[in-house]
């Protein structure tokens, strides 16, 4: 294999995302439009975590779709080890595919409701053409699955069938099986029970020691942020207002708008 | 009652009363119940209605289910690759659909059934053609409307191909819905098939079909009205079948899901 | 002795197929009172408020030693009775900001509805009242608002026009379900501001259902912890922090994620899952997740009961 070059994994120079909300009728050029992320630069190192805060409608999970490649910035460029990712060959997506990877707000949502445990987790290994024999892949799943502590018998039910705090194991198993260095978390806790998102963020924590991955978390809240997160970044309608380190951020914030987050925050 | 008609259809291959195209002209007319062994009567020729409602329920049902298989097959395709890939292709797709809809259903069989020729295969290919939009729109939109779900999001995120994403993620999804308009639309091709045969078009004399039974029974409506009837009867009930048959399956693949 | 409020004893919440999904939850409230009710998704607290607006679905039935609302008893009374005494005097905020708007009528329109029906007022007099109600919410454009749709506004705005919607008839109890979770954190804390408001200057006792103890905790005088369909813990805010007692909720403070924690450590997790309601559960229904279980605990457990103000059902006295 070659060698990894140093410096950031994932960098994203002067994107912005323009949505549509309106077109002119029957031709349909764009009336008005919306400017979802505007202008944000970002690299993330290897093994640290940076956590996304800000409220709905900032363009948190836009830049999180753009960093992960399922969405195109309108403007800007998104970089994979120094790769643009519009220059990508097969191989080098390929490869940028299967290093970044994503956990979702919604476990159950982010699931097939007609596969089985077992075909979900399973199914980036096919996808990405890491194993294609039937009997490792098994073999693959049923080591996951123990590692994010799930039952041995969880591999044949369906979503349906389990709990929040279980499907979001399994979500998390699924993101880990094709061994990423950059996970995405959006909101992965804020849809569980408070009984259960502890049990969560311990074991996102215990994995990025175990696999050293990064973490791009993005969340409302703030509290959890802050434990998860070594950096980061406030944002407010598209833009990036304050970064930091979770100390400077929280506990002696400069903008305006950081300040009045930080202030409404029940956890204080 | 769809159960009965296709119960009917297997009949016709190991039973029937007298040979459907058997003619008895000593007992032209015989009214229904007059005649034991001709329980629903005989035509201008003295053939068994019940045999002729039997064999003609062979040939209704494989033309339907032909050509809506057909039709279904090729709709499905043409709306997913509409939804999937986007762009001026999509357009193409969609709008030459929206205009086949917007042809009327019977004139446009008739030219079909003018370019292929009478008979079966050409009532096939008509109702077929004509079977097309409503499965191209019905994947169509669902798809698009589960595009957006976070699961088809996730799929994207770990580099899942078009062709997978079609076959392994949207079919299962679909497949209930596919399945309740595919019944829906055996009722219309039904119609369809009766009214083309009506109109000699599709299946041809002296071989029984429901629709030219209705058509041959016009001559002698008034004194005869039992040779309109029993077929009319049979064409109205298939059809209310298929179509109460979708309706159930339609509930009860909604009530699986919840 | 000031009457109750609301007086229920032992209420139980069925399914058609006998799943019992509340199991004898008593629950009373004071006039003037802010009562938290707190706990996990499927404990039955949003259950448990339904029944008391009559809005329970109808494949559930319930069942009840005594209930009690403003002084009418659900057990004996006329429908009818209940129907009105839930339009007039109960006011009811969703979690759902939209849910309970129509999408396609004005404000204007559909604000003064309940207050038309119950007070046979004109539509004059139920729009200047909605004006004033509006403004005492914190909206400075009452006019544009009234003249909106729904969809025009934002979460914040529509939560704003749902409480207003809910004073529009005075009522004595305001039942809000989880009033905060759908909002923005910065508008969150306005929203409950809102509620404490209300209950200074009219004397509304306020039913504040929420999975977030943080919040509760700031906002309320006595919390009551659901879990299971069963009442775990009930006491004041201070005594509920301070002397927590039984062991859901001495864990439930303990994973409130705060600015506090140190960075290094791990958090301090609740291990297991919420149990699953269709099989009844002997004894108590905590015991998978917790670390002081015996043997006892398969069997039975009880009530222990402190003073009037601090109940909470365990086997031992933690």
């Amino acid at each position: 294999m070659n060698a990894v070059p140093a410096g950031p994994i994932l960098c994203c120079e002067d994107v912005s995302r323009e949505f549509v909300t309106e077109r002119k009728a029957i031709i349909g050029t764009p009336k008005k439009k919306f400017l979802a992320v505007n202008g944000v630069s970002l690299c993330i190192e290897a093994g640290e975590t940076v956590g996304i805060v800000g409220e709905s409608g900032s363009g948190k999970s836009t830049l999180g779709e753009i960093l992960g490649g399922l969405r195109e910035p309108t403007r800007g460029t998104v970089r994979f080890r120094g790769v643009a990712l519009k220059d990508m060959d097969e191989g080098q997506y390929q490869r940028y595919r299967r290093n970044v990877q994503f956990i979702f707000q919604d476990p159950k949502g982010s699931m097939h409701p007609q596969f089985r445990i077992r075909q979900i987790i399973g199914e980036p290994l096919l996808t990405l053409k890491i194993c294609s024999d039937r009997a490792q892949r098994r073999q693959l799943v049923k080591d996951m699955i123990d590692q994010v502590g799930l039952e041995e018998g969880t591999a044949e039910k369906y979503p349906s069938e389990l709990s929040g705090g279980q499907c979001q194991r399994v979500a998390i198993a699924r993101a880990l099986i094709v061994h990423p260095k950059i996970i995405i978390c959006d909101e992965p806790v804020s849809a569980l029970d408070v009984s259960v998102q502890a049990q969560i963020l311990n074991l996102l924590k215990e994995l990025q020691q175990a696999h050293e991955i990064a973490y791009i978390f993005i969340s409302h809240d703030i509290g959890v942020v802050n434990y998860m997160a070594d950096r980061i970044i406030v944002m407010n309608r598209g833009s990036i207002v304050e970064t930091g380190t979770a100390e400077q951020v929280f506990y002696s914030p400069v903008d305006e708008y950081t300040r009045k987050l930080v202030a409404s925050s029940f956890a204080s | 009652m769809t159960f009965l008609v296709v119960l009917l259809c297997l009949l016709s291959f190991i039973y029937m009363p007298h040979g459907p195209n058997d003619m008895n002209l000593a007992l032209r007319f015989t009214a229904p119940g007059e005649n034991p062994s001709y329980i629903l009567g005989t035509d201008y020729f003295g053939r068994d209605i019940m045999s002729r409602i039997i064999y003609g329920s062979r040939s209704v049902l494989l033309v339907c289910f032909l050509a809506v298989a057909i039709g279904s097959v090729v709709g499905t395709l043409l709306g997913a690759i509409a939804a999937i890939v986007k762009g001026p292709l999509s357009a193409v797709i969609m709008r030459s659909i929206d205009g086949l809809m917007a042809f009327p259903g019977i004139l446009l069989a008739m030219m079909m059934v003018a370019a292929v020729g009478k008979g079966k295969e050409g009532a096939i290919v008509a109702i077929s053609i004509f079977m097309v939009p409503p499965f191209a729109r019905l994947v169509y939109s669902l798809i698009l409307d589960s595009e957006n779900s976070l699961f088809i999001k996730a799929a994207k995120s770990y580099g899942i191909t078009r062709s997978r994403l079609l076959r392994k993620h949207y079919l299962p999804l679909l497949l209930p819905r596919l399945i309740t308009q595919f019944t829906a639309c055996i009722g219309s091709a039904i119609m369809i098939e009766t009214s083309l045969s009506f109109l000699a078009l599709g299946v041809q004399p002296p071989n029984a079909s429901w629709g030219l039974m209705l058509n041959e029974a016009r001559q002698h409506f008034l004194q005869y009205p039992y040779l309109a009837i029993v077929p009319g009867l049979a064409i109205s009930m298939a059809v209310l079948g298929f179509n109460l048959l979708g309706d159930g399956l339609n509930d009860l693949l909604q009530r699986r899901r919840s | 002795m000031v009457e109750k409020l609301i007086d229920i004893r032992n209420l139980t919440i069925k399914t058609a197929s006998g799943r019992v999904l509340v199991n004898r939850v008593s629950l009373d409230m004071e006039q003037g009172e802010i009562l938290g009710v707190v706990g996990e998704s499927g404990c039955g607290k949003t259950l448990t408020a339904k029944t008391i607006i009559n809005l329970l679905p109808e494949n559930l039935s319930w069942e009840a030693d005594k209930f009690e609302v403003l002084g009418v008893d659900f057990l004996t009374a006329d429908p009818k009775v209940i129907k009105t005494l839930v339009g007039e005097r109960i006011g009811y905020v969703p979690q759902n900001t939209g849910f309970y708007l129509h999408p396609m009528i004005k404000i204007k329109d559909q604000i003064a509805d309940g207050h038309i029906l119950y007070t046979k007022r004109t539509l004059e007099q139920a729009l200047d009242k909605a004006t004033r109600l509006v403004t005492a919410v914190g909206i400075r454009d009452t006019q544009r608002l009234l003249n909106s749709y729904p969809w025009q506004l934002s979460g914040g705005m529509r939560q704003r026009v749902n409480i207003a919607m809910a004073l529009m008839n005075n009522p004595a109890l305001i039942i809000a379900d989880e009033p905060t979770t759908a909002l923005d954190s910065t508008i969150q804390k306005q929203v409950v501001d809102l509620f404490r408001q209300v209950n200074n200057d009219y004397n509304t006792s306020v039913l504040m259902i929420s999975h977030d103890l943080g919040l509760v905790k700031h906002y309320c005088e006595r919390i009551l912890v659901l879990y299971a369909g069963q009442v775990m813990e009930e006491a004041g805010v201070g005594e509920m922090f301070e002397h927590p007692k039984h062991p859901y909720t001495k864990m439930l403070i303990k994973v409130i994620p705060s600015l506090n924690i140190k960075k290094g450590e791990k958090l301090q997790e609740i291990p297991g899952h919420v149990p699953d309601l269709r099989q009844a559960i002997a004894g108590c229904v905590f015991k998978d997740r917790c670390s002081y279980r015996q043997e006892i605990c398969d069997q039975e457990v009880r009530d222990q009961i402190i003073d009037q103000h601090h109940i909470f059902r365990c086997n031992f006295d933690l």
